[in-house]
């Protein structure tokens, strides 16, 4: 596999099987990779919500929820890399809540612009204003491609 | 379906559609996947840049850049989806020039809160009144996600099913 010019080993697991190894063998190449981005991609919406949010001074307890699921999912992204036994499906359960956390704050960004004055009718002052409407759909991001990663190859050759 | 891929996925059906999508994602064919989540996130970082910016009134002329990048960046991540093609020859190039200018973003944010009164010296309400510290580096994500579209193989659940 090469990235940007990069040669980086590919994982073949499909094809060649390993079964010298154990169900809490480290991931290969690309998953490795995949699950790189899940974590930086986590941390950076994570640290960005948090300040947002601090912005706003976490006036609704919801606004906690982002600053709770992406230290989870990089936490289990990171552990992924060393484990991936029962790890993969925290990463799934933690992925599916990073994928609805994002969905739900999308509807209460909405709901942030439709409450400002002339709510969705003065839509150019309010969704500059408001709250950002498309910042949380980062945490669907975050939350496919978690989901990507938890059904990805096993390196034991145990998940196919 | 296997007992490890049960245990990832428990509530999926057992169609034939789903293991196909399964087995595209075991064997890392997800070109067209990761295309259009690639698409996805450029839009959903971009629309914010524009947005974010317009609140800072485009103060810089290099607020305009990540609103110049993003609509390329959209379309090659679609153009992946439809085209082996736009992901070798647009995608990588375009997700360069993102990572690039997501670099340049988080230095110049750096700078913004730099410049606010006190600077580093009171971090926390700078970094939090200040340009956001971390939006810039979604764009080299989305960048780091275009470079990784390039050279993945393409799904055949959705050219054969």
């Amino acid at each position: 596999m090469v990235v940007g010019g990069i040669q980086i080993p590919y994982s073949t697991s499909s094809i060649i099987r390993t079964p010298s190894r154990t169900a809490s063998a480290p991931l290969g190449g690309q998953q490795r990779l995949l699950t790189a981005v899940v974590v930086l991609l986590a941390v950076l919406a994570g640290g960005e919500a948090f300040f947002e949010h601090l912005r706003g001074s976490f006036c609704r307890r919801v606004m906690w929820t982002p600053v709770w699921i992406a230290p989870a999912v990089a936490g289990i992204g990171l552990a992924s890399l060393y484990r991936t036994a029962p790890v993969r499906q925290l990463m799934f359960v933690a992925a599916l809540a990073s994928t609805i956390d994002g969905l739900l704050g999308f509807y209460l960004h909405l709901r942030g612009i439709h409450r400002m004055p002339g709510g969705l009718h003065n839509l150019q002052f309010n969704a500059v204003m408001g709250p950002p409407l498309l910042a949380p759909l980062l945490f669907c991001v975050v939350g496919f491609l978690g989901l990507i990663a938890a059904a990805g190859p096993s390196p034991s050759g145990q998940g196919r | 379906m296997d007992a490890a891929r049960s245990l990832t996925w428990p509530c999926l059906p057992r169609s034939i559609v789903v293991e196909r999508a399964l087995d595209d994602i075991h064997q890392g064919r997800l070109q067209r996947t990761f295309g259009t989540l690639t698409a996805a996130a450029a839009l959903a970082s971009g629309f914010e840049a524009f947005i974010q910016h317009l609140r800072g009134a485009y103060d810089d002329w290099l607020m305009w850049t990540p609103l110049v990048l993003t609509p390329p960046v959209v379309a090659a991540g679609v153009g992946t989806a439809l085209d082996a093609r736009v992901a070798r020859a647009s995608l990588p190039w375009l997700s360069a020039a993102l990572i690039i200018d997501g670099v340049v973003g988080f230095a110049a944010h750096l700078r913004g809160i730099h410049r606010l009164p006190g600077g580093f010296r009171f971090p926390i309400y700078n970094t939090t009144m200040g340009p956001p510290v971390f939006a810039p580096l979604f764009f080299v994500s989305v960048g780091i996600l275009g470079l990784l579209t390039r050279s993945m193989p393409r799904e055949q659940s959705l050219t054969t099913a």
